[in-house]
Parts: structure tokens; sequence; C-alpha cells
């Protein structure tokens, strides 16, 4: 019963799989599951990219981009830059500016630098806003960013008192509130209604969440094909997404192959490295994956990396080095727990579980799901709860799991809940 | 101006909290994304034509133009599409530019320096900012849909730098000597395609050590049941006994490589004796091409009859190429333009909620334009008309409308007093119109659509240069 509930834990987080293979057992080096896919990717690729032909997912040879060093180098002077006048001349026009590429930063490295700091921004701004509210949408819906980016909904919210939340916005709260319901109705990517490619992107992480793998795929792929810029961030961003789509229907070689044009296209972006290297374990490279995390440290502050180091060190029989990364990367998840327990409450939890700190790891699931309803957080308190022996709060959260499954249909691979509702709910009648 | 809002585009979230589905925050790239155009006669030389692309906001001394699109400026004197010439510009490399024009050599120089270029000049580097304006009162203005300019306003470019392309070029070359004095000028940035062999490839190779003998390379337009382009090529060589032969298949591109199976044929005669059954197709082997660069291949031949001929290979390079058909890294599709100031920012989904810049950016042809943009502009128009709660722009919004949506500067070659904006649009007399760096083009615009002596509060803060390329050098 635990296994098969950490696989579906895992296939819905993949970075948690990867350390949950260590832990538990499943899917072990080298093994890869049994693919949702019947055809081979070169076989879905051909299928679904027929308008772009045998070339996708592109590398950077066929489909351009500007080069990601003179992209990031313009994205560090703009911030050091704006950071100066912001000094000398705070204004707000200035601040969104700064607060954008801020969030922007985060997002390539993954520091918690940037939200720290987009943070105190945010909060300097929203005080030269006053009552006013005199914000454009635009910089509502950043500051709204910046909140969500910390799981601080309800502020997020209160942004928009006077106007319709931006659809994206709506979406991000509905689901982390477990109200799933546009899923029931998503538009068609191939319509000629939906020709943005972030809206089609947008469409296919629900496909994702509905289990509909090569209709995402599609999507992604469109997405793709329709975005005109040369951001190599943006690229690299879709073809990550289209890696996780692999990941998540357990076509390993087929992720890593995506994940590597990612990561070729935009080396120091720290997810489409840190999928590549976490692909690059399962298929049994460790030297390769231990590369890819040893650059993806140096970057980024995510304890969840270090940690994934610690664990291809292991593997690699480099004891020294994993028993210290280890150790860094639990004082990493403290210090982010303590600094940022929102943003870090589900990623947190799951790995003081994973380490056998089960008490710490079902309090913060508690405080989790005070904050989000959504499916993972009911999957983690109800790990964490049937760890803890809680069978009676384990049970709720198996019933408003298999609730929410039925309802809008969930992809939930791997985990068995008429099992766990069982398990659970019968031993706490019992205790009753 | 045009990046303000740009810059600022906040993207669509994800839907899922988790940080892996978050949808990037800023969705172009402000490398390729024009910032300003101006357009203004030199004042030491009427027939030189001045024109200033920038690009990248907040620049500094490591800040390099993208290396993935070409930035061109297009002038015409009719709004025909077809009439356009294009001056077109690109950076492969980290310390040098390239432009080329008409059939002038393409020239190439060293980032922060002017190149001549036969009937043009050329600057690229790191220059002032040049454009003023209190983007802060614009945001709340837009926000709160009142005017928030003030007496004195902040100039949210004060100290800035930008990259700059700063282009001089002989305008009676574009007017037919004068025949035609009203330039139009807009510019836009534009991707390349990849490195994929496409019909400009086509031509004939050979190996420069061993001139009589080469291939014929066509990338031909008819596509495979797999949906692959496709090459013919032929080689025209001689077997070891010094008889001619020649080789020819058909085969698919995948990227920089070409893998033809070719056949040996003999047996036809010469016309008219010749008869299709005579001809005999012998299997010879497969040929594959593999391209560094549009002129260079390296040719592997594999034979299928190791008696007949041997396996080799050798490189090669262009002879000939065809006509209209340039070799390089062709187009794929317009990223961004820019005609007048603030169009695209102020009068095209001015809150960003339609989603309509993207479309208005990536428009290429200018006989549709007014099609597919006049009615937004002209609604736009009637919104800013309404700011200070009176109907008084300058011109009835469908008039203005008209006028604008054909978003490019226009310039009189026959004046050379360049400091009033809108001056051809407008029939001023004596004024050549077009765009110059110290103009305030945000009062300009702001007056004619919003109320007259509407303004920002922000003056001209650069010290320009007397001469080329005109920009103040960077802060």
């Amino acid at each position: 019963m635990q296994l098969r509930g950490m696989a579906f834990l895992a296939a819905h987080c993949f970075s948690r799989r990867f350390i949950l293979s260590f832990v538990f057992g499943f899917l072990p080096l080298g093994l890869v599951a049994s693919p949702v896919f019947s055809t081979s990717f070169e076989k879905q690729v051909s299928t679904a990219a027929s308008w772009i032909g045998k070339t996708w997912p592109q590398d950077i040879d066929h489909r351009v981009s500007t080069d990601s060093d003179i992209y990031i180098a313009h994205l560090q002077n703009s911030i050091a830059n704006d950071e100066a006048q912001w000094r000398s001349k705070p204004s707000l026009a200035l601040g969104q500016r700064l607060l954008a590429n801020y969030l922007l930063r985060y997002q390539l490295f993954q520091h918690s630098r940037d939200l720290l700091s987009g943070d105190r921004l945010a909060k300097r701004m929203q005080k030269m806003l006053g009552d006013k509210k005199q914000a454009s949408v635009q910089l509502k819906h950043l500051l709204a960013k910046q909140a969500s980016m910390n799981h601080r909904f309800t502020e997020a919210k209160a942004l928009f008192e006077q106007e319709a939340l931006p659809l994206e916005l709506s979406l991000l709260i509905a689901h982390a509130q477990g109200d799933y319901s546009d899923l029931k109705a998503l538009p068609n990517c191939l319509s000629a209604d939906v020709q943005d490619s972030f809206e089609l992107s947008n469409i296919a992480g629900r496909l994702l969440m509905l289990g509909r793998f090569k209709d995402a795929i599609e999507c992604f792929q469109l997405a793709e094909y329709r975005y005109q810029d040369v951001s190599p961030f943006v690229l690299s961003w879709l073809q990550t997404q289209v890696g996780i789509a692999f990941l998540e229907a357990d076509d390993i070689p087929s992720a890593n192959t995506v994940f590597r044009r990612a990561y070729l296209r935009f080396p120091s972006y720290t997810l489409a490295a840190e999928h590549l290297a976490e692909t690059e374990f399962l298929l049994g490279n460790l030297a390769e994956a231990e590369e890819l995390y040893l650059a993806v440290t140096k970057v980024s502050d995510h304890p969840l990396f270090i940690a994934q180091l610690a664990e291809v060190q292991l593997k690699l029989g480099k004891h020294k080095a994993a028993t210290k990364n280890k150790e860094l990367g639990l004082q990493g998840f403290n210090r982010m727990l303590e600094n940022h327990l929102g943003a870090f409450a589900d990623h947190g939890a799951q790995y003081l579980l994973e380490q056998g700190m089960h008490q710490r790891a079902y309090e913060i699931a508690q405080i989790n799901i005070r904050n989000r309803q959504d499916k993972d957080a009911w999957l983690l308190l109800g790990e964490s709860a049937e760890i803890n022996g809680d069978q009676a709060q384990a049970c709720m959260a198996w019933q408003k799991l298999k609730s929410l499954q039925e309802s809008y249909q969930l992809q939930m691979r791997g985990l068995d809940l008429k099992d766990k509702i069982k398990a659970s709910c019968n031993t706490g009648l019992k205790r009753a | 101006m045009k990046y303000l809002l740009c810059l600022l585009a906040i993207l669509a979230f994800d839907i899922r909290a988790a940080d892996h589905g978050e949808a990037p925050q800023v969705r172009v790239d402000s490398l390729a994304d024009l910032n300003d155009l101006y357009a203004f006669i030199n004042p030491n030389n009427a027939d030189e034509l001045i024109m200033v692309a920038t690009v990248a906001p907040n620049a500094n001394a490591s800040t390099q133009f993208s290396d993935a699109v070409d930035y061109r400026f297009h002038i015409s004197t009719t709004d025909n599409p077809g009439d356009y010439s294009v001056l077109s510009c690109s950076f492969e490399e980290a310390d040098e530019f390239s432009c080329a024009f008409g059939d002038n050599s393409p020239v190439t120089g060293a980032l922060n320096s002017t190149v001549e270029g036969g009937s043009f000049r050329v600057y690229a580097g790191l220059r002032d900012d040049p454009f003023y304006f209190d983007g802060g009162a614009f945001a709340e203005t837009v926000a709160t849909l009142s005017p928030q300019f003030k007496t004195e306003g902040v100039n949210s470019f004060a100290g800035q730098n930008v990259l700059a392309l700063v282009i001089g070029i002989r305008s009676s070359d574009l007017t037919k000597a004068g025949s035609e004095p009203v330039l139009r000028v807009y510019a836009s940035t534009n991707r390349k395609s990849g490195a994929v062999l496409n019909g400009s490839t086509s031509g004939s190779f050979y190996n420069v050590d061993q001139s009589g003998h080469g291939f014929q390379f066509q990338v031909i337009s008819q596509k495979n049941t797999d949906d692959q382009t496709q090459v013919s090529a032929n080689w025209f060589v001689f077997d070891d006994d010094g008889n001619p032969i020649w080789l020819t298949g058909e085969g698919p591109v995948d990227g920089l490589t070409a893998r033809i199976p070719v056949q040996r044929l003999s047996g036809g005669r010469f016309p008219p004796n010749f008869n299709t059954e005579d001809v005999n197709r012998i299997a010879a082997g497969e040929l594959l091409f593999t391209f560094s660069d549009c002129n260079n291949a390296s040719v592997e031949f594999e034979t299928a009859d190791a008696s007949f001929l041997a396996s080799t290979s050798l490189g090669v390079q262009r002879l000939t190429s065809v006509q209209g058909l340039p070799c390089g890294h062709k187009s794929l599709g317009q990223v961004d333009r820019i005609g007048r100031p603030a169009i695209a920012t102020a009068l095209i989904d001015i809150t960003g909620a339609q989603g309509t810049k993207d479309t208005y950016n990536a428009a290429a042809d200018p006989s549709k334009w007014s099609e597919q943009f006049e009615a937004e502009i002209r609604s736009h128009l009637e919104l800013l008309d309404s700011l200070d709660g009176a109907t008084n722009a300058l011109l009835p919004a469908a008039s203005l409308a008209s006028v604008l949506v054909d978003d490019v500067l226009l310039i009189d070659t026959r004046e050379s007093a360049c400091d009033e904006y809108l001056a051809v649009e407008l029939s001023v007399a004596g004024k050549c119109g077009g765009r110059t760096l110290a103009r305030d083009v945000i009062d300009d615009t702001l007056s004619a659509v919003v109320a007259p002596g509407a303004g920002d509060g922000v003056a001209n803060d650069s010290t320009f240069l007397d001469d080329f390329p005109f920009l103040a050098e960077p802060n």
C-alpha cells in the first residue's frame, strides 16, 4: 500500500520520484516503468508534429533563439542597473520592471535570493500604492504572482478587488483550493481560436493533469511552433514541459531526449538541467547525472538539488561527498521552511518524510493543507498521516482525494485509493 | 517607448502552483524588441537619410544584440509592399556586425564603430537612450484611465543606455533622384531560420583542386511521403577508365545534411534517337552531403559496387548560386516592428487584456495593416480622447486612426528641417517630418490624441552629437 501511494506521489512530482526511488526502492536504477505510450518516441513525435516535420523537438540549430549567455548578461545588467536606480529614485514603473526581472531570474536559477528580493520589493511597492490601488492590471498581476510564488493566495486575490481575476491567476487559485472544474471543458488546442503559445501551453498543462499525454504534447508542440520570438528561455521552458509530459508518462528515454534539447538551448536553466540529470540517473548514467547536479547546485540554492546530488553520489560510492551533501540538503530544507514555509512546504515535508522525520513532516503537511487543498496537498497529508499512524486523518485525506479524482477525472496513476481508504478508514473506525 | 509595456508583459501563470510549470515571466526577448525608431535628414548633408533603431533597454557595455534576428530598416516611396527596399543587419559574432543593402557589397564592422558601405554607412553599439518619458505617470494613467501626468514629470529613461543601430543612407538613391521625394520608413526584427538546407543552398559545387568534375545540388519544393524536404543531386564525374559518367538521385534533408542514393545511367542515345526504355539505371551507392556553412560541404560517397567505383570523400565549395537567392539564413518571421512612437504601446491592447500586440508586431504586410488594426486603433483613440472628460483630440478618432494605422515615419526629403513630428501627415510646410532624436514626440502624441497642450512634463536630457552617429555617448 505504502509503495503504491508513493509511486503516485512520485508520478506527480518528478523530483520527488527521484528521491523516492532510493528510499522505497521503486523504479530501481535503469528500470523504466512501463510506458504509457504504446508507440516509440519517434512515432509519437512524427504523428503529433506533422505540421513541424521530423526535426521536432527542435534543437538550437534548427530553431534559432538568442544565445543564452547573451540573454542572461542582459538580464543581469538590467537588474543591476535597476537596483542602483531603485536605491536612488524608486518609482512604481521602475519597481515593476525590477520585480518582473527578479521573478524571471528566480524561474531561471531557482535561487531564493530572488524570491526574497522580490518579496521585499513587492512590499515597498504595495506601500507606494497605498490605499489608492491605482495599479495597472499588469502591475497587479505581477504583485499577485509574487504573492502566489509564496503560496499567499489570499493576498494575490485581494489585489483584484475591483476587476475580474485574470484567467491564469484564477485557475491557479482555484486549483490550489481543490477546484478543478475548468478541466471539464478544456478548449481544443487545434481550434483556430487558440493562437497564443502561452494559452496553448496552459491548456497542455491542464491536459497533463488528466493524463492525456499525447494531447498535451501536441499542444506543447503547437505552442512551440506558434512562438515567434527568440527568447531562449521560453523555448527551453516549452521543451522542458514536454519532457515533463514524457516523464509523467514514464517514457524516460523520450524525456531524456527532450530535456537534453532544452538543456543545450539554455544550459544554465536550472529546471532543464536538473530534469536532464534526473533522467540520466534513471537511465543509469550516474557520472553525467552527477556532473549536471554539480552545475545546478552552483547556481541554485534549492535544497532538492543538492539532496539529489547526494543520492547520485551515494550510488557512485562517493560516500563522503554524499553524506556532506545530504546534510547540506537537510539544512537547506530547514532554512527554506523557516524563511519560505508556504513556498517550500510541499517539497520540504516530502523530503522530511523520506528522511524518516515523520512527525515534523506531518506537522508541515497539516500547515500546508490549511493553505492549499489541491490533490498534491491531500496526498501529502494522507501519506504523512498514515506513516504517523493517524488513520482517521489519513482516511479523511484519502476520501478527499478520491472525491477530487472522481469529480474531475484527475490523473492518479499508481495509486489505489480504494485500498487506501479501506485500510485507513477501517482502522480508524475500529479505533473509534 | 514600446518596450515599456512589452517588457512588463506578464505571462500566463501555469495552472499548477508548482514551480516546474510556471511559464517564463517575460515572453519576449528584449534584445529583439525594438524600442524606438528615428528618421530624419542629416542636417550636414541634405542627401543623407539618417535612421536610428534602438533595442535592449538598460544596456551596458557587455550587452549584445541578439544573434537570432536580422534587424531591418524598410524604406519605400509607396505603400506597395513590394516596393520596399530593405537594409538588414545581423550580429552573428560577439563584437562585430554586418549589414547589407541592395546591390552594395555587405559591410562588416566592429561594434561601437562606423563603417562605410557604398551608398550607406552604419554605426552599431552602445549609446545613451535618447528617449524621454514619464513611464510611471503613463502606467498610472492606464491604471486609472484618467490623466496622471504632472507639470514636472519624472524621466524614466534618464541616465540609461541602449543598443543603437544608426544608418546613414544616400536618399537620392531611394527617391529616384528626387522624383518621389516622400519616404516611408519602418523597422523590424526578423527571426533567422535555423541551420537547415533550403532553396538558397542550391547551386553548383566542386573541389577547387579537382576542377573538371562537380555536383549540381538542388533543394526542391516537393517533399517526400514523410513530409521531408528533398534534394536532387547530380555528380558529373569520370570512371577509372576516363569515361564520363553521371550519378544522380534524390534524398531527404536532415538539418545540414542530405543523404542521397544515386544511380548511374547508361544506354540512352542522343535525341532524336533517345528511347527511355534503353536507359539502364544501376544503383551506384550513396552520397552524403554535410554542409559546414552555406558555401562549403563535405561529400562522402559510399559505393554499391567497389569493382566499378571506389568509396571516397572530398570537400567541395560553391561554384554558382541561383539568381535572387543569396545563400544565408533565411528569415522566418517578423518578431517586432515599429514606425511611429507609442502606436503599439498605447493604441494596441493598452491594458494587455486582448493579446493583440504580438499579432500587431508580426504583421509584415503594410497593405493589410489597415484591415487588421484600424478598428482597434480607433477605439483606443476614442478612449484616450475621453481621458480628460472632453472630446478634443486634434482630429476625429476615425481620421486619426486611418493615418496612424499606416505605422511608418514619413519623411519629405526635399526639406531639411525635421523638427516637427507628423509634419508630412499634417501637411506642415517647410518641414521634413520623420522623428528627430530631440523631438518631444510624447507631448506631440498626447496633444494630438488626448487634448491640445497635453504632455508628460519631461524634456530631453541628452546632449546629442552634431554629426554621425548623432546619439549621445553612453552614460
